[in-house]
């Protein structure tokens, strides 16, 4: 719940539009949620109750519309055992807890969901002032 | 005492604090002997089964919660409810568990850890009572550049 939350924060910070932002308490809802609306982004923990972000990760891909679907895991799981697990079973992107904004961002910025200039150039994301995270 | 694990509890509790709320905190000499420690209001227990078994705990006060979502979330996220302040205390071990276990071993997974489990009351004592030579127990109290204090406890046994 917290974590949502700073992650929102971030990641409107960084330009995304979030007024669409959906929450899930755990893997089974994500994709509950995913079966029935059209999203641009998932941002999942590993570690929840219930399905875990690597299983719901594997049942997400095998379902044709969403194979292509960015999804960066977010969690404190940081063995090379688990990061490439994710990594095989399609994650776009890996971001370590704690992490700082700029970490989160430079995950985002690959998958073209950034916020362009009108000469397509994507404007760096202000994190200069702390309180604002 | 294990002097690298408590150096690696304090730094991994630091590296929590300073990345995700810019906030400093200021570690004190672990407690040693028979402690009363009042003002406990949230406490969140992560357990560790593996090569190490265990649990790690953060026990602080509502106050103490409070100023950490606030920080988080850079204020955005209104007056928090008891259940944020709970979610933020068991959201900060189970960072500072994941960060612990990242910095003991990073190729394996030398330990596997739980969701947090979160124990509430009002105004409660943490009672510390030595640790078994074959079970350290380690009580670090952390202090905020404002004076709030909490503590991370590292009960664990290696096989």
């Amino acid at each position: 719940m917290l974590i949502r939350q700073v992650v929102k924060k971030v990641v409107r910070q960084a330009g995304l539009d979030v007024a669409g932002f959906l929450e899930a308490a755990n893997g089974q809802e994500a994709l509950d949620i995913l079966m029935k609306t059209p999203v641009d982004l998932v941002l999942s923990d590993i570690n929840m109750p219930g399905m875990d972000g690597i299983e719901m990760l594997m049942r997400l891909r095998q379902i044709e519309r969403l194979q292509e679907l960015p999804v960066i895991m977010v969690t404190t799981e940081g063995s090379e055992e688990r990061i490439n697990e994710a990594m095989d079973l399609g994650a776009s992107g890996y971001v370590l807890k704690p992490f700082t904004p700029e970490r989160l961002v430079e995950q985002l910025g690959p998958l073209g969901l950034l916020c362009k200039r009108e000469d397509g150039v994507e404007p760096p994301p202000d994190f200069s002032d702390p309180t604002a995270f | 005492m294990n002097k690298r694990n408590y150096e690696l509890l304090v730094e991994s509790t630091r590296d929590v604090f300073e990345t995700m709320s810019f906030m400093e905190v200021i570690q004190n000499d672990p407690i040693t002997v028979s402690a009363e420690i009042p003002g406990i209001d949230i406490t969140a227990v992560i357990c560790i089964a593996g090569e190490i078994s265990g649990m790690l705990g953060v026990h602080c006060s509502k106050q103490f919660a409070a100023e950490c979502f606030d920080m988080m979330t850079g204020g955005e996220g209104g007056a928090p409810s008891y259940q944020q302040l709970c979610d933020t205390v068991g959201e900060l071990a189970n960072m500072i568990a994941g960060t612990l276990k990242r910095r003991m071993s990073s190729k394996l997974d030398l330990f596997d850890l739980s969701l947090p489990s979160i124990s509430v009351s009002s105004g409660q004592r943490l009672f510390y009572t030595g640790a078994k030579d074959d079970f350290p127990r380690l009580l670090v109290p952390f202090v905020l550049a404002n004076g709030e204090k909490f503590y991370v406890e590292l009960l664990y046994h290696r096989r």
